[in-house]
């Protein structure tokens, strides 16, 4: 009733407070500068998922992806090194793989690990740890990350990919499998192999090639194997528009690019209201961080609020003060994998209750792995000391 | 799909593309990015673009994309087009509604309540994990340095704070005439006679929201002036260190203050260039 009295609830729902001012500012230059941050590199990412959409047969993943399982994951989360991408812009690609037929532990890998696992974050953690620790800051978050992705493309193994994927990735999933089954069941039914000897490529005014492997390697269908070998053609080689398929690799990447960046700006909205209430806040938070624990968890709520890039998030790790090496280490891994506007992404290709169960579990192994890394002095020192002792003889020439 | 919906679509990327080239023009966009992202801003808007208006000129043509979709005929090339769980126009609202607010409400500056926030904190440089200053002797700041006309080194607040911890660099530095540019406020610890107030300059690591103030108390003989909160001001003193609780914090001794207008390029490089 005071508030109603006074006013001030109705000028704060109104925006005419000053310290509402003060924070539509602020959430203003929060959002801008974290949507032109991160936009450009959804839009191009959106664009390559669009090309590979149109361009990639889904057969091609099978031949890219090694057989076994587990040799399958483990390259997968060192695939970052040839195709470096930052979080933002790994989603839309990961969404258009995985409905082209990669598997979800692959996918899921390349997703958490790529963005750790490059040559741009490892030279900006090189860069920002030069005088702390530089070899031990750099190899602990590559080998920190790169397990963390592996352990969960491994889980993944064992998990139905109906419990992990939302129902429209499911759906254009199903549809590239069945045509794969079918694909299949057509050329092995009979036991025998039809191999395609005469394949049919007939172009037409379109300038474009319609290639149709049949097969007619039986002299006579009906007696070959004793089923029906009959099948129709998909293309209606109706083609009004000329050679459509740039139509189809852009629409694709706009509808994605659509999708993710609805999930992208709430995700961003919401980062840039927390940093407002963490900065207001920050000396409260770093007095009641005083034990390793609470610290480290501490850092990884930051870097789940903040939502940086991760091209350049050990710069801000860098410059944390008072802040102990496993906690900076678990806001260098956390962040890269998972913060308010990545649980948004997420959201276009995971199920809520899965992501959830991933959040949670990240958050909770990144925590331990951290503090377990921080009291794993012997290892550490090794590294250092020969660092230390390039640094000493860079320093005594300098003074010299 | 629909056309309508086609369209829809690419009007919102039209509308990121917009927003990205308004600001990679625009002089204020170093106030929300660091210098090296934006390329990608004149990247971003372009790919937009692009897409955008193709899409929305081709939302009429029906698909054909050349490549298999097995034996089906029901199913061509429109499964590329997958079922969104959105609808456009809901999407287009989303997208655009905190754009639109945030264009309406931005200053292009961090507020005074937040830069009060980010300046009040205590820090030292051993606060900061990386000094990559070089070293440096007096004979190397003559060359590297130029002077004000009452002989004052011009440094940047950085390289001044950077000097705390570093005892050779502090020989240098300590009992040094500089002067140097930064915002002005009170200061709110370490300040016992009253007569301190506080020089911070905000830098950024990549974005505005990642903005950290580094701070340099300074001390005046007399009384403090009355200058406005956060006016930008340019100091020249005496050097000096003060340590407290094992921590090192760089002092400067005012011999001369004046108001001066926001410097170009008023947002530092920090120490990440």
């Amino acid at each position: 009733m005071d508030l109603q009295r006074d006013g001030s609830w109705c000028r704060s729902l109104l925006f005419m407070d000053p310290i509402l001012a003060n924070h539509q500012a602020d959430f203003a230059l929060n959002f801008l500068s974290l949507f032109l941050e991160g936009a450009p590199y959804i839009l191009l990412g959106t664009l390559i998922s669009g090309f590979i959409d149109v361009y990639m047969p889904s057969s091609l993943m099978d031949r890219l992806v090694p057989k076994n399982k587990f040799a399958a994951i483990f390259s997968c989360g060192l695939m970052g090194l040839i195709l470096p991408v930052c979080e933002c812009a790994v989603v839309p690609v990961i969404r258009r793989l995985v409905s082209k037929g990669l598997p979800i532990s692959c996918a899921f890998t390349y997703m958490l690990a790529a963005p750790i696992v490059n040559p741009i974050t490892i030279w900006s953690t090189w860069h920002a740890f030069s005088e702390q620790d530089q070899w031990w800051v750099v190899l602990s978050r590559i080998g920190m990350g790169y397990g963390v992705a592996v352990l969960v493309g491994i889980i993944l193994l064992a998990l139905p990919v109906e419990k992990v994927l939302r129902d429209s990735i499911l759906k254009t999933l199903r549809s590239v499998k069945d045509k794969k089954a079918k694909s299949a069941e057509d050329e092995t039914c009979c036991g025998h192999d039809h191999d395609h000897s005469q394949d049919h490529s007939h172009s037409h005014d379109c300038g474009h090639d319609h290639a149709h492997d049949h097969d007619h390697s039986n002299a006579n269908e009906d007696e070959g194997c004793g089923h029906d070998h009959s099948h129709a053609h998909s293309h209606s080689h109706a083609h009004d528009g000329g050679n459509n398929r740039i139509v189809m690799a852009m629409r694709s990447g706009v509808q994605d690019a659509m999708d993710v960046a609805v999930y992208f700006s709430i995700g961003v909205c919401l980062t840039a209201m927390f940093n407002i209430w963490y900065v207001m806040n920050q000396e409260m938070m770093a007095e009641h961080l005083d034990s390793i624990w609470l610290e480290t968890g501490g850092m990884m709520a930051l870097a789940f609020v903040l939502s940086l890039c991760s091209t350049s998030d050990a710069f801000m790790a860098a410059t944390l003060r008072g802040v102990g090496i496993g906690s900076k280490m678990a806001f260098m891994v956390l962040g890269p994998m998972l913060d308010v506007k990545l649980l948004f992404l997420y959201q276009t290709v995971m199920r809520k209750k899965f992501l959830t169960c991933l959040a949670v579990g990240l958050f909770v192994l990144i925590g331990l792995l951290s503090v377990a890394w921080e009291k794993f002095e012997p290892f550490r020192e090794v590294l250092n000391n020969k660092a230390s002792v390039e640094l000493t003889v860079s320093n005594e020439g300098g003074v010299e | 799909m629909k056309i309508v919906e086609r369209r829809v679509m690419s009007v919102v990327l039209v509308s990121i593309s917009v927003l990205l080239l308004y600001y990679y023009q625009h002089d204020k966009l170093a106030n929300y990015l660091k210098d090296r992202f934006h390329i990608y801003v004149l990247l971003g808007g372009l790919v937009a673009m692009t897409m955008g208006v193709f899409s929305f000129l081709t939302a009429g043509i029906e698909g054909d994309c050349d490549h298999d979709h097995g034996d089906d005929e029901d199913e061509g090339c429109e499964t590329h087009e997958h079922a969104s769980d959105m609808n456009p126009f809901v999407g287009l609202a989303i997208v655009l509604m905190p754009i639109f607010c945030s264009l309406k409400w931005t200053t292009h500056e961090i507020s005074d309540a937040r830069q009060d926030a980010l300046s009040e904190i205590d820090v030292s440089s051993a606060d900061f994990a990386f000094n990559q200053l070089p070293p440096f002797t007096i004979e190397t700041l003559d060359k590297a340095k130029t002077k004000a006309p009452d002989g004052a080194y011009q440094l940047n607040i950085f390289e001044l704070f950077f000097t705390a911890g570093d005892t050779v660099q502090e020989k240098v530095v300590n009992g040094l005439y500089v002067e140097t540019e930064a915002k002005l406020r009170n200061e709110p610890t370490r300040n016992t006679n009253g007569k301190r107030m506080r020089l911070f300059r905000l830098m950024m690591n990549c974005c505005a929201a990642d903005a950290q103030a580094v701070p340099m108390t300074i001390e005046f003989d007399g009384d403090t002036p009355d200058f406005a909160h956060n006016s930008w001001v340019r100091v020249a003193g005496i050097m000096s260190y003060e340590r407290e609780g094992g921590v090192v914090y760089p002092l400067l001794k005012v011999k001369r203050i004046e108001e001066i207008p926001v410097p170009a390029g008023e947002w530092s490089e920090g120490m990440t260039k």
